[in-house]
């Protein structure tokens, strides 16, 4: 899931997408948008070339950031990290000398297959206001048809085509969002910020064996039982593109 | 010369067992006091009561003419003892030892005085040796030397003879013979042997049941004069008429069996018989006996004359 | 005072089976290190199946620091038993010789006599957690290295950065001392109505695990008295590996350790100078 909100910041996301098969609800979806939506189709595969080209500009970076982790299982402190991408899909995030934890699945988004169609589909989804804002809204439709992901919805600022929320809808794992927020790196289509939501109603930690102390049970039933949503959050200071990577980050 | 142990009215049960039962005796100055009695007469009770190892129910306990129960560190500062099995810390060697004792007995141990005094137990070459290797004697000698560090007024041995040879009861013999005579050191020496205690004592007790039988000089308790004759006879109640109007009345007794007891000076038992014969009394058995072999041989027995011995 | 401690401290440094313990404690820790030497990723992967099956874990997980923490787990739940096997022994194993009485008899007071002793059996308690922190700290983190330490818990899983470990180990093990001597102030009880040290070594331990299973038990019953049971605050060292540390509730806990080490002690001495020495 981390890998994912990363590969989010960067431009758009695509998620569990290697099957082919396809499921009769999709089918049907797409079996109607290509008989009487083509045109906004073709609007929506734009869209998404632009974004891709955009993207395109940054062949590798190297984003300097501070993790914040917020699930409510997870206990963890802010610390620096580095984030290292090079195309089309290789991204890693790194905490120097110490221990990180993310949500599982984000690092086997494949960017180029999002943006290739070839194992989405696009469908335009009509416009809305977000952060005050007119902004597109892009649907994918995995073609896999037994595909964990059932939907991704992503918001997209046409002027700039930089996308602004993704939402991505799975069977057995809920749903989760990333918001990108832009700043100085605008031209180059990386966010400042990239924050990631998912669901953390369906993980239980296990009975621990050993023997645990009283005194923090007590101090953890005092905390709120939260909403039943993670939160991480890169938070980046700088990037450094294109100047290449040292050998073996990957 | 005044009183090194004074005991008044001593008392104490262990529930339902009275094992000391309202003893009162004194030890003197340069005594050696000889502490007779069974085993379970109350002896170490007794011992441990001076030694503050037990609480009196009742009582009062003067040692060096300060009371125990408010001056105890001043008289164990002056107290060496030994008790029962002389038991020291086995996985250390004899030095070290004497050297623990001899700090808590308040004095700082030097190393020529702790060597001089293994030197007197003749332990010397073994000093440095783990006490766990020692013979049954080096260890009672080691108590000795333990008992003696701090050079106390008043040295209290409880059965000092247990489980030694004879050589080493002998030893032990001289050794606190020596202690009065030599070093003038107050001496409190328990056993349960009479023989012991006549060899060595000046003064002595005999408890029995926690209670005082006898107490005075071990000179005059073993005095002839105080020796005692059984005497059995055909007619008891005929002799005991006759004789209770004799000059030897006063310290007549009736025992069982048609047996008369008297005290009497030895030299008179000829007379005795004379007379008894004179006045046709059947003489089956006269039996002369030391009154104080006499009473530990009736406790062994398991007989009871302890009105003889309250003098 | 200070001499009667230097020589109770004397006698319990020249016993053999007093160095049992810090040879046992050696041979565990360097079991545990041999073990995660050779196989520590696979226990690690076991250990973090339930984690790793939802989330991705990056970084050097299995340091010293890690170790340290699994070591002082496993090895606190039976230092108790090296503790009673010397504190056990302090009045019940003089007794046993028979070099009870012959202390009795110096003029040295009773109650200094406890209290040295008692002493002397926490000195030796806060040796053996000295030997162990030196053990189970210093050489897992000379022969894995130090990072974040990550602590796997029914409620969360922590992460404390590297920089905020190293505190927490010596509050851990100044808590342990607490809860260790806890234990030694019990067997020291225990030793005074014994004559021989099985018994009050094997007291302890009983009272230990029996205190224990009640305190790990989640049974509504038990859970009742759970906050009476020391055995319960005995792993509040495990409170400053929490994030934020609960203050309150560890120094609570470490306040009723307390409690019952004055307690105890108070009670040893009372008892044993009214005690009539029969041994």
């Amino acid at each position: 899931m981390k890998a994912i909100t990363i590969k989010f910041s960067l431009a758009v996301l695509l998620h569990h997408c290697t099957n082919i098969k396809r499921v009769i609800p999709i089918l049907l979806v797409m079996l109607l948008l290509s008989g009487t939506s083509n045109l906004l189709a073709q609007d929506a595969n734009g869209l998404l070339s632009e974004i891709k080209t955009k993207l395109q500009k940054v062949n590798d970076y190297v984003g300097e950031g501070n993790l914040v982790t917020d699930v409510s299982f997870i206990n963890i402190p802010d610390s620096k990290v580095k984030v290292y991408f090079r195309q089309p899909d290789q991204f890693r995030i790194i905490k120097a000398d110490g221990i990180s934890i993310f949500p599982k699945g984000g690092m086997s988004v494949s960017l180029n297959t999002l943006l290739s169609g070839k194992d989405f589909v696009a469908v335009p989804g009509g416009y809305t206001t977000y952060n005050k804002k007119k902004m597109a809204v892009v649907k994918l439709l995995p073609v896999a048809e037994n595909s964990d992901v059932v939907l991704t919805t992503l918001v997209v600022d046409e002027s700039t085509a930089l996308v602004h929320k993704t939402t991505t809808t799975t069977k057995d794992n809920g749903t989760y969002e990333t918001f990108l927020e832009y700043g100085k790196y605008l031209s180059w289509g990386l966010p400042d910020k990239v924050l990631f939501v998912f669901n953390t109603n369906a993980y239980k930690l296990p009975k621990a064996v050993t023997m645990e102390y009283e005194g923090s049970k007590k101090a953890a039933a005092k905390k709120p039982a939260g909403d039943g949503k993670g939160r991480v959050s890169v938070t980046y200071d700088r990037y450094l593109i294109n100047k290449g990577l040292p050998k073996g980050i990957f | 010369m005044g009183a090194v142990i004074e005991v008044k009215n001593l008392v104490k049960a262990f529930g339902d067992l009275l094992a000391v039962d309202d003893l009162s005796f004194t030890v003197y100055e340069g005594d050696v006091y000889g502490f007779l009695g069974q085993n379970g007469a109350g002896k170490s009770t007794t011992i441990r009561m001076l030694l503050s190892l037990i609480r009196p129910d009742s009582g009062n306990i003067t040692l060096l003419g300060k009371s125990l129960l408010t001056k105890r560190h001043a008289i164990l500062r002056q107290i060496g003892a030994v008790i029962e099995r002389p038991d020291l810390y086995k996985y250390l060697s004899a030095y070290e030892n004497l050297s623990i004792f001899a700090r808590m007995s308040g004095i700082k141990p030097v190393n020529r005085s702790l060597m001089d005094q293994l030197e007197q137990v003749g332990l010397a070459e073994r000093a440095h040796s783990r006490v766990e290797t020692y013979s049954q004697g080096m260890k009672q000698r080691l108590g000795i030397a333990v008992a003696l560090i701090h050079d106390p007024r008043l040295v209290i041995l409880d059965e000092p003879t247990n489980g030694l040879d004879p050589q080493g009861i002998a030893d032990m013999r001289n050794l606190i013979i020596g202690l009065s005579r030599n070093l003038k050191k107050t001496v409190l020496v328990s056993s349960h042997l009479l023989s012991e205690i006549e060899q060595i004592a000046t003064r002595m007790i005999i408890i029995d049941k926690g209670k005082k039988i006898v107490e005075g000089n071990v000179d005059e308790l073993f005095h002839p004069g105080n020796n005692r004759v059984h005497l059995e006879v055909a007619e008891q109640e005929k002799a005991w008429q006759l004789l209770s109007e004799s000059r030897w009345g006063q310290n007549l007794e009736r025992e069982d069996n048609a047996q008369l007891a008297l005290q009497m000076p030895p030299e008179d038992v000829p007379l005795l018989v004379q007379f008894l014969v004179k006045n046709e009394i059947s003489i089956l058995s006269v039996r002369k006996a030391n009154t104080l072999e006499d009473y530990f041989l009736s406790l062994t027995a398991g007989k009871q004359h302890v009105a003889a011995f309250t003098n | 005072m200070l001499q009667l401690l230097q020589i109770e401290l004397f006698k319990i440094f020249r016993r053999p089976r007093t160095y049992i313990s810090f040879v046992a404690i050696g041979a565990i820790v360097m079991l545990i290190l041999l073990a995660f030497y050779v196989d520590g990723a696979n226990y690690m992967a076991f250990g973090l199946q339930s984690l790793t099956q939802s989330f991705e874990i990056q970084g050097n997980v299995l340091n010293g620091y890690l170790i340290c923490f699994i070591i002082l787990q496993t090895l606190l739940i039976h230092v108790p038993l090296l503790i009673a096997l010397v504190a056990g022994d302090q009045v019940a194993g003089e007794a046993n010789m028979g070099t009870l009485r012959l202390l009795i008899t110096k003029p040295v007071s009773r109650t200094n006599l406890m209290l040295a002793k008692f002493f002397a059996s926490a000195i030796y308690t806060m040796m053996l957690l000295v030997w162990m922190a030196f053990l189970a700290l210093l050489l897992p983190v000379l022969i894995f290295g130090t990072g974040d330490l990550m602590i796997l818990k029914s409620e969360e899983v922590v992460v404390l950065s590297k920089a905020d470990v190293l505190w927490r180990y010596f509050a851990a093990f100044g808590f342990a001392a607490i809860a260790m001597t806890t234990v030694a102030a019990l067997a020291f009880l225990l030793s005074i109505f014994a004559e021989n040290s099985i018994g009050p070594i094997v007291s302890t331990m009983s009272v230990i695990i029996v205190f224990t299973i009640l305190s790990t038990l989640d049974i509504p019953i038990f859970n009742a008295i759970k906050p009476f049971l020391f055995t319960t605050h005995m792993i509040g060292w495990k409170g400053f590996f929490d994030e934020p540390v609960s203050w309150q509730q560890v120094l609570q806990s470490a306040g009723i350790l307390i409690i019952h080490i004055v307690g105890l002690v108070v009670a040893s001495v009372i008892i044993f100078r009214k005690k009539d020495i029969l041994s």
